[in-house]
């Protein structure tokens, strides 16, 4: 039996986060044992795969060794400041996405079926719960969401802080772009910081954050560069592989770890723009909107290696927010909060499909429409209008991140086949 | 110039034969459990019909559910270009496909020559399928092929109001005990499967004119509830269930050439 | 017995209706109303009334919220006359799509994004202030006049009248729930939010006065009350009748909850209502959201209802989500409840009735 699969068996028959730190740990090893950059074979697509794996069990392991030092965030939270207080955050929607990469979220969602969760809700939030609620995590020192990205976040995070007793720090994120919204916001930033400072003892150091904030400003650099080296040059890394970069912003950004990591990238796709490196047989450049499924799936490769189109860009990914800035700290968190493509209206995320699709030679537009992700999926109309603007093809792909048991191989290899069709 | 289409659906399957691009031979039999056997006695029964052998075929193209099943064929393309291409060529002016087969229902809009553009597919959901009026025939104890014939026998239908094919058959039931008449929960039905796919046109974005394809197309029943629905007029061609496997064996000319 | 004849038209046949206004569509009761009535409009509630969704499915999934599926397929067929403009609060994520919807295809239409604060702190009070000021200046602009302090002060005295007529009909009916019953109440509740509220209090009035419950307190059958955003269930009403039951409260948005709390009258009349709005029971997109169940089981207590059918649109994250947590606190308080959900026509008959005659069976 594989490690992965030992490690599954242990995990649901019997919760522990003392034994999950040991489990972690072995994982760890065997990454550290793989070999990096041994490019197009199963094992890493670059180099920097293997240090983005290391960096994050590594830092999961960190959470289960010191749990009175981790903070449970909700994704695009202000992270920073939880770096700040030298604290462990990670984002609860990512610990469901390695979930499900452990398989782990079929047997965890079942169970979440049997206590009254409806399957309407979004998997993310159904999969950490249940793993809040099974006992494979361990307890944090507190919980901090924002009302974004969407409705299911503070209800799912009320649950898991009740769950484990802890205190919750909810942020309201208004849904217009002005100042007065902004300084609400940034209001209840200030606000937070003296929350923690309550609940950790500790006063906040202007030093810490000021390491923090440009820890936070060298990856978003390091990222805005990665993505510059990709809008012209042929592929210079999967989009399957790119994706997986919301797990550090979900986790390490503020951290000197997130931003070494990120320089890594760049650096590396960087020696390989220089190199004319031509390795990734792109026949199509394709735009990807939202997540992809976090289970063990062929639907990526099959999209990349097989078909030729080849994600150049990722809405994940994107660099949405300006510079954190040390002398306006609150209210510069909250517009970088509020900058996010998925609050208020969609003409953000409509603004940016343009400007990716004219500065990227974008040959086909994916939205992945995940199940129960109303401000999404609502709006796939509009995002499909906009893009046959442009007189090229969208595909809307219906599926799931997380729950792969509605997952059919067959219909995805149809539709993505047929687009390509569309493609020519 | 010999060429074929083998469309492999998850119910039936079809093949085509063209020569010199003329409808040479058809047929249509049950897929069965297994999609490689049902290609392999497609493609042998269509051998001892006509009296080609397989050396004779210039190209042969595979689509449908089972298309990659098969060792036979030169290529596969998905269902959703067989069909755009397939009712092009029974009628250029077509922009819009709609497919109804036996558990899947698809629309596809068509280009100017003849290619797919756009398409929105189901196969998740019985309602909207060959399954869900199977279903209901076994209901209401009638024979599929009598469902459209009744159905088109008269006006007034009663609100089926769920959804899914499970619940809207325990529905038909409780109306059969109520006292409704079988023709008016039949039209009833065919309103059902006629907004369901009035929705997926709707959700492409309607681009008449329209061509209905599948085996459902048969039934009177439907295509009168879908013109009601949507409006407009539909065409449907005299054996609807052979056109995807008509635009595969047009797709193969396209790769002899 | 002797049912008195009670009708929504022989109340209404001796309330004129003065001027033809022009009506401002609203969805959700954490529009200020006050504020557009203050501007010589009426709120009017947007409520489907038809099945089809065919144009709906063109802009929308269909796995959204159906009543704002419902919305968008009346407003693009122009099912609505007199439509001046239409209100969106951020209500949900569906909302906020809805609006960009709106925005994009029904340019015909003037729509207005509304956003609510989740929080009540006083700094949530000030912002919402803010935005209200925001709102008094749009429909400044829509109607072309000031919209002055003394009017909106008038506007919230009728309100708050509004507010206090309804509770009174909402405790009469507790009493009385044969003869206010659910086909009775759902109409004086959709007239309530389609006409101004200064005729309407009249029939209110009038309706109030000629209910005579000396000696009449009918306490029989199984005390339901029925909890929920907003669907307005009138069907699943009726089948909790036919089936023995008697639903004496309710907490829908535009039922039980939608005259909680009265506005200030003695303050600057924006603040006052920025005030209310956020202070009133909440629903469940709100941080305080759990207050609800409280306040639930303590309406429950005052009409004494035995049991609760609590129901939910498919797709509601707000409302779905928050039975799981309520059942604990329903649990601990030994009260039975049946959790319901449904699209907002297609309501699945069949089902609901058996699950409701089974329940209430289940109760003693």
């Amino acid at each position: 039996m594989s490690l992965e699969k030992r490690v599954k068996q242990m995990l649901l028959a019997n919760p522990d986060p003392g034994k999950i730190k040991k489990g972690i740990s072995l994982v760890l090893l065997k990454i550290f044992l793989t070999p990096a950059g041994r490019f197009g074979t199963r094992a890493f697509g670059s180099r920097s795969e293997k240090k983005l794996s290391l960096i994050l069990y590594n830092h999961a392991r960190r959470i289960f060794k010191s749990p009175h030092s981790s903070v449970f965030i909700s994704l695009f939270g202000p992270i920073e400041l939880v770096h700040a207080f030298n604290l462990l955050p990670f984002s609860l929607e990512m610990l469901s996405a390695v979930a499900a990469s452990m398989s782990l979220a079929p047997d965890l969602l079942a169970r979440a079926e049997k206590e009254w969760l409806s399957s309407d809700f979004c998997s993310f939030h159904r999969t950490y719960i249940e793993l809040a609620r099974t006992g494979l995590l361990p307890k944090p020192l507190f919980c901090m969401a924002t009302s974004h990205t969407c409705d299911g976040t503070f209800k799912s995070f009320s649950q898991v802080s009740e769950y484990f007793s802890t205190p919750l720090i909810f942020f309201d994120t208004p849904y217009h772009l002005d100042m007065n919204a902004v300084k609400y916001l940034a209001r209840q930033i200030e606000s937070a910081v003296h929350t923690i400072e309550e609940i950790t003892g500790r006063s906040l150091q202007v030093s810490d954050l000021e390491r923090a904030f440009q820890n936070s400003n060298r990856a978003r650099k390091a990222l805005l560069d990665i993505n510059n080296l990709k809008r012209h040059h042929t592929p210079l890394i999967y989009g399957e592989e790119s994706l997986l970069f919301v797990l550090v912003i979900g986790s390490l950004l503020g951290s000197r770890a997130g931003a070494s990591l990120y320089k890594a990238y760049m650096e590396e796709l960087k020696k390989r723009a220089d190199a004319r490196f031509n390795k990734i047989n792109g026949k199509k450049r394709i735009l990807w909107l939202h997540l992809k499924p976090f289970f063990p799936n062929t639907l990526m490769k099959y999209l990349e290696r097989d078909l030729g189109a080849v994600i150049v860009a990722e809405e994940i990914n994107s660099v949405y927010w300006e510079e954190l800035n040390i002398h306006n700290p609150w209210e510069s968190l909250a517009k970088k909060l509020m900058s996010n493509l998925w609050v208020g209206s969609i003409e953000k995320r409509l603004n940016y499909i343009r400007r990716t699709i004219e500065d990227y030679q974008i040959d086909g537009v994916i939205h992945f429409s995940h199940w129960g992700c109303r401000q999404s999926n609502g709006a796939v109309r509009l995002i499909k209008d906009t893009v046959m603007e442009y007189g090229i093809p969208f595909l809307n792909l219906d599926g799931d991140c997380i729950d792969s048991r509605n997952y059919s191989e067959a219909q995805y290899i149809t539709r993505l086949e047929g687009f390509m069709e569309i493609l020519g | 110039m010999i060429t074929a289409g083998i469309d492999i659906g998850s119910v039936s399957t079809e093949m085509v034969v063209l020569k010199e691009g003329v409808l040479y031979h058809s047929i249509v039999m049950d897929t069965g459990p297994n999609s490689k056997s049902a290609v392999e006695k497609v493609f042998s029964t269509a051998c001892i019909e006509t009296g080609l052998k397989s050396g004779d075929f210039d190209f042969i193209v595979t689509t449908g559910y089972g298309r990659k099943s098969t060792g036979i064929g030169h290529k596969t393309v998905t269902e959703l270009s067989c069909h755009a291409r397939g009712a092009w060529h029974l009628n250029n002016d077509v922009r819009m496909v709609i497919d109804i087969g036996g558990q899947d229902s698809k629309v596809i809009k068509v280009s100017e020559e003849g290619k797919s553009l756009d398409f929105l597919m189901n196969e998740k959901c019985a309602a909207g399928t060959g399954r869900f009026l199977e279903v209901m025939a076994r209901a209401l104890e009638v024979s599929i092929e009598e469902l459209g014939e009744i159905a088109v026998s008269g006006e007034g239908s009663v609100e089926i109001s769920s959804m899914c094919t499970v619940f809207a058959e325990s529905e038909v039931v409780s109306l059969i005990a109520e006292g409704h008449s079988k023709a008016i929960i039949i039209r009833g039905l065919m309103n059902s499967i006629a907004s369901r796919i009035t929705g997926m046109v709707h959700r492409v974005g309607m681009s008449p004119p329209l061509m209905l394809t599948g085996g459902v197309a048969k039934n009177r029943g439907v295509i009168r509830a879908l013109e009601e629905k949507l409006g407009s007029s539909i065409l449907v061609p005299a054996n609807p269930q052979i056109i995807g496997a008509i635009g595969a064996a047009l797709i193969a000319m396209d790769e002899c050439c | 017995m002797n049912k008195p004849i009670l009708t929504l038209e022989g109340l209404t046949a001796s309330i004129s209706t003065a001027t033809r206004k022009g009506k401002v569509g609203i969805l959700c009761p954490y529009t200020v109303e006050e504020i557009i009535d203050a501007s010589g409009f009426v709120p009017f509630r947007l409520i489907p009334q038809r099945p089809s969704l065919d144009i709906a499915d063109a802009y929308l999934p269909n796995n959204l919220c159906s009543y704002l599926r419902h919305v968008v397929d009346m407003i693009i067929k122009g099912d609505i006359k007199d439509l001046e403009c239409i209100i969106m609060n951020h209500s949900c994520d569906a909302s906020r799509r809805v609006f960009d919807i709106l925005s994009y295809y029904v340019p015909g239409i003037r729509s207005y994004f509304l956003d609510i604060p989740r929080k009540w702190d006083s700094d949530s009070h000030e912002y919402f202030h803010h935005l209200l000021l925001n709102f008094t200046s749009f429909l400044e602009e829509v109607s072309g006049s000031i919209i002055t302090d003394e009017c909106l002060r008038e506007s919230v005295k009728v309100y708050n009248e509004n507010r206090r007529l309804l509770r009174k009909l909402y405790s009469l009916r507790a009493r009385v729930p044969h003869l206010l019953d659910s086909r009775f109440m759902v109409a004086i509740m959709n007239e309530n939010m389609g006409r101004p509220k200064g005729e309407m209090n009249k029939i209110l009035d009038s309706l109030l006065s000629q209910i005579d419950t000396t000696g009449k307190d009918a306490r029989r059958g199984k005390r339901v009350f029925v909890s929920g955003g907003l669907i307005d269930p009138f069907p699943m009403l009726r089948f909790i009748e036919e089936a023995g039951g008697q639903v004496v409260g309710d907490d829908f948005c535009f039922g039980g909850r939608y005259s909680s709390e009265l506005v200030e009258e003695n303050e600057e009349p924006v603040r006052a209502l920025s005030k209310r709005y956020l202070v009133k029971v909440p629903c469940g997109r709100m941080e305080r959201n759990a207050e609800r169940f409280h306040y639930i089981i303590d309406e429950m207590k005052k009409y004494e209802a035995e049991s609760l059918i609590y129901v939910s649109l498919k797709f509601c994250d707000n409302f779905l989500i928050d039975y799981h947590h309520f059942k604990k606190i329903l649990d601990q308080e030994h009260i039975p409840s049946l959790f319901l959900e449904s699209e907002y026509f297609s309501m699945g008959k069949g089902q609901l009735e058996t699950r409701i005659e089974g329940f209430l069976e289940m109760l003693k």
